[in-house]
């Protein structure tokens, strides 16, 4: 018995280290271990005079990315830390109820903490946002267009409900809720937040709106807040609870903040993505589709309403692109990154629509169309 | 590179052990020599010459003391551990002493020198002194083979941070050894027990630390600090004793036998005790080469409990170059002179008195040992002992600790030394080396890989390009 445990231990030796970085390479020879990191993994570098200095720490930086097994070791230890220790493995996301995730970080905005009434604005910096916006707002309609800023609600204010109560409890009065009412108060600006409507949903349909492992909202949620939108555009779509809308489960989802945790691949399947059908489509076409920042998606529909409509989006904007192309004869959704006024030129759009998420409204301060 | 480490791990470990392996024994001092020179020039890429030039300088520091006598032979000595004394000294001390001048005279007397601290220099260093003394002294011969000096002073498994192995004690085995397949079983078993200690609860109860720490001091109430003390009490035993471990059983895979370093230090019913289970080989060396030509207790009382004051000053100072050290270890010092002077017989009517008596020196002088300085240290004892004076949490427990803490909580009381205390010779005797102990040990290993690599993981929301 004794010899079995030291011959155990020896195998052990021998196969998960001495023979890890063999057995690893014919395992990735034939598999697919890609990294969800959403970064460029490191390069192996080189030992020259140049870089004798910093090469132990560029070629341990290079070892941590390829280490053998390392995404199946990634999900094991992470996975232990979500089921058996309840826990986050990743400060930036927090764990809620029913596995609901959330995220939660200084470096990108606040979002938990700003729905439970932190970080309120002061008097200048709403004045100072208001004053950006009507500037930028001046510029498209001096054009003859119109100009719309959208703000999509993001998920920690719409399923505040999830959130562990030692993160505090959610306030009527929080941060872009005081944006928006101060916006609408003191100024003319065109200005939609389907906070309230997102909400009021969660009362008369039992779908998630938001999907569970991601902070974005999914089909549902972006029907609800197109329709917002287009409402204010003066275009109306029936209400998601509508006897005509069928919602019907979609394959996969997106799911940024199970990718935070290394768990992707497992809880992944917890999210709950739709289709949305059942309102007017006006036979749209997709005549360019591409939701890269770079790239643009483009839509004609020839008996919707005649004004051609631009969106300057960000990645919630991808879940109402149908939604917004469908009801307008010419519809552009471009990424904000990549604006310039040539876009305006190009396009010649009758309507501009500014879309954010909420926990970028800090943005509205500074974005300029100019 | 740390034994915790990927690197370490998947690349340094398993290509070491197989060229050495293939080497074979005429060929394993070089082999090993180059591959501890590469280790620590992996993070120190030129103080890897500082190293070597010491190792040159102690290796014919011996040679000319075994080739003298009398006078002459004493001021070779003299001068060896004086060179040795100085390399570390200015690496290591030369900016504390500089502005402690300046403190003194409240100006600046001279210039404040600020050191890049080579890792690992007071090991190696302390290991160069014990060479050239066991020389003298006729405990050892000088090799004329410097490559055994080399790699005595070098060995990767102890060259960061310990055990300090004397060179009587390993010479021998430097010259001729075996390694046997139970060799390197249970070394590595040794290995993967040590990775666990370090991974799975130092590290872990190590964030709980950093976090209480992280906040200010006003945020912390008395429950905080105390959880803080033993998270730390913890964390530093298991890192501590879990990297002895590790070296220990590196040791062993490659034909080498050192001495244990830690004892259960936690089960000590004095402090006299406790320096005889914790880091013992740093005990062992100053008792040598400090203690013992300093009189010992040969010469009476007061003299005795001056060499344990200077004995524990220099340990202090050992640790760290500054005074927060110093007093942690002036603070040791002053506990073993008590017990000397009398204590230890109170201590020794109750078992269980005598651990608590104990544990709260121990607890209380860590408190100085994690803090930035001597006044945070203060701040957090008077927030331990003086809880109605600091009543007002800001700082909430779920902020920095968790399940998971929880869990190393509890197995680092366990682990401390109760479990052993506890269970019967028959059955730890019939669990050591069994199937279900391999069993236990590769769950170990693949936890602790899992933990090193998710330590890799760093995913971004967007993409970073």
């Amino acid at each position: 018995m004794k010899k079995a445990g030291q011959t155990i231990i020896l195998i052990s030796f021998i196969l998960f280290i001495c023979l890890s970085n063999v057995i690893w390479a014919i395992v990735d020879h034939f598999g697919n271990f890609d990294s969800q990191e959403n970064r460029n993994m490191a390069t192996r570098p080189f030992l020259t005079i140049e870089n004798y200095r910093d090469f132990s720490n560029e070629y341990t930086s290079y070892f941590n990315d390829h280490i053998p097994f390392r995404s199946a070791l990634i999900s094991l230890n992470n996975y232990i830390d979500f089921y058996y220790y309840k826990r986050s493995s990743n400060p930036n996301v927090v764990i809620g109820s029913d596995n609901w995730l959330f995220y939660s970080t200084a470096n990108d905005a606040d979002p938990i903490g700003d729905c439970m009434g932190h970080n309120l604005y002061t008097e200048e910096e709403l004045s100072a946002i208001a004053a950006n916006c009507i500037a930028q707002r001046d510029f498209i309609v001096s054009q003859g267009r119109e100009f719309v800023i959208f703000i999509a609600p993001n998920k920690e204010c719409i399923y505040n409900d999830y959130i562990p109560s030692r993160y505090g409890h959610p306030t009527e009065m929080f941060r872009t809720l005081q944006l928006y009412n101060y916006l609408l108060e003191n100024t003319d600006l065109r200005i939609v937040f389907p906070y309230q409507e997102l909400r009021d949903a969660r009362h008369f349909i039992t779908e998630d709106l938001y999907l569970r492992q991601d902070t974005h909202w999914n089909h549902i949620g972006a029907y609800i807040g197109s329709r917002a939108l287009l409402s204010e555009l003066g275009i109306q779509m029936p209400a998601i609870n509508d006897d005509n809308i069928t919602i019907d489960a979609a394959e996969e989802a997106a799911a940024d903040l199970a990718m935070m945790l290394g768990l992707r691949d497992m809880l992944g399947t917890e999210n709950h993505e739709y289709n949305v059908s059942g309102y007017d489509y006006h036979n749209y076409e997709l005549l360019s589709v591409s939701y890269s920042e770079e790239g643009e998606t483009i839509y004609h529909a020839s008996d919707a309403d005649p004004r051609s409509i631009l969106v300057l989006r960000d990645s919630f904007g991808i879940a109402m692109a149908d939604y917004i192309g469908s009801q307008f004869s010419e519809c552009y959704i471009r990424h904000h990154k990549e604006y310039s006024t040539d876009l305006i030129t190009m396009y010649n759009p009758d309507i501009v629509v500014y879309e954010i998420v909420e926990r970028n409204s800090d943005s509205l301060g500074s974005f300029t169309l100019q | 590179m740390v034994f915790s480490s990927s690197v370490f791990i998947f690349l340094f470990l398993p290509i070491v052990f197989i060229i050495n392996t293939v080497a074979g024994k005429k060929l394993s001092n070089y082999v090993l020599l180059i591959s501890s020179l590469l280790f620590y020039a992996w993070g120190e890429p030129f103080f890897v010459l500082l190293m070597i030039v010491s190792i040159i300088i102690n290796w014919l520091t011996g040679i000319i003391i075994s080739k003298t006598n009398g006078a002459i032979q004493k001021t070779i000595l003299s001068i060896g551990i004086i060179l040795n004394l100085a390399l570390i000294g200015y690496y290591k001390y030369a900016g504390f002493f500089t502005t402690f001048i300046n403190s003194l005279f409240k100006r600046n007397v001279v210039h404040v020198v600020s050191v890049a601290l080579p890792i690992g220099i007071s090991f190696f260093t302390f290991q160069a002194i014990s060479y050239i003394i066991d020389v003298y002294r006729g405990d050892a011969k000088a090799s004329v083979n410097p490559v055994n000096v080399a790699l005595y002073i070098s060995f990767f498994p102890q060259l960061i941070a310990g055990p300090i192995v004397k060179y009587k004690d390993i010479n021998k085995q430097i010259e001729n050894r075996t390694v046997t397949c139970s060799d390197i079983s249970i070394g590595f078993k040794r290995f993967i027990y040590g990775l666990g200690k370090k991974v799975l609860i130092a590290n872990v109860l190590g964030l709980l630390v950093d976090t209480v720490y992280a906040y200010p001091i006003e945020a912390v109430d008395c429950k905080d600090a105390w959880i803080c003390a033993f998270a730390y009490t913890f964390q530093i035993y298991y890192d501590f004793s879990g990297y002895s471990d590790m070296a220990i059983g590196l040791g062993q895979m490659f034909g080498f036998k050192f001495l244990e370093n830690f004892e259960y230090p936690y089960l000590s019913r004095s402090i006299t005790e406790f320096w005889r289970r914790w880091h013992i080989s740093l005990g062992t060396w100053f008792r040598e080469y400090v203690y013992i030509p300093l009189g010992g207790n040969r010469k009476g009382a007061l003299r005795t409990y001056l060499n344990l004051l200077a004995v524990f000053f220099l340990t202090g100072l050992w640790h760290g170059a500054d005074w927060s050290f110093v007093i942690w270890g002036l603070y040791h010092g002053f506990f073993i002179i008590m017990e000397r002077a009398g204590l230890k017989k109170l201590l020794d009517k109750s078992n269980i008195l005598s651990r608590i008596y104990t544990m709260g020196v121990v607890i209380s002088g860590w408190v100085f040992f994690r803090a930035d300085n001597t006044k945070e240290g203060l701040r957090y004892l008077a927030r331990m002992l003086m809880p109605w004076k600091f009543n007002d949490p800001s700082l909430e427990s779920w902020m920095y600790s968790d399940n998971k803490t929880t869990f190393a909580f509890i197995f680092a009381v366990v682990g401390m030394g109760i479990l052993t205390m506890i269970i019967p010779d028959t059955i730890k005797r019939k669990w050591k080396d069994s199937i279900f102990e391999a069993v236990f040990c590769v769950a170990i290993l693949v936890l602790s890989l899992a933990s090193i690599a998710s330590n890799t993981y760093n995913p971004f929301i967007y993409f970073q390009f």
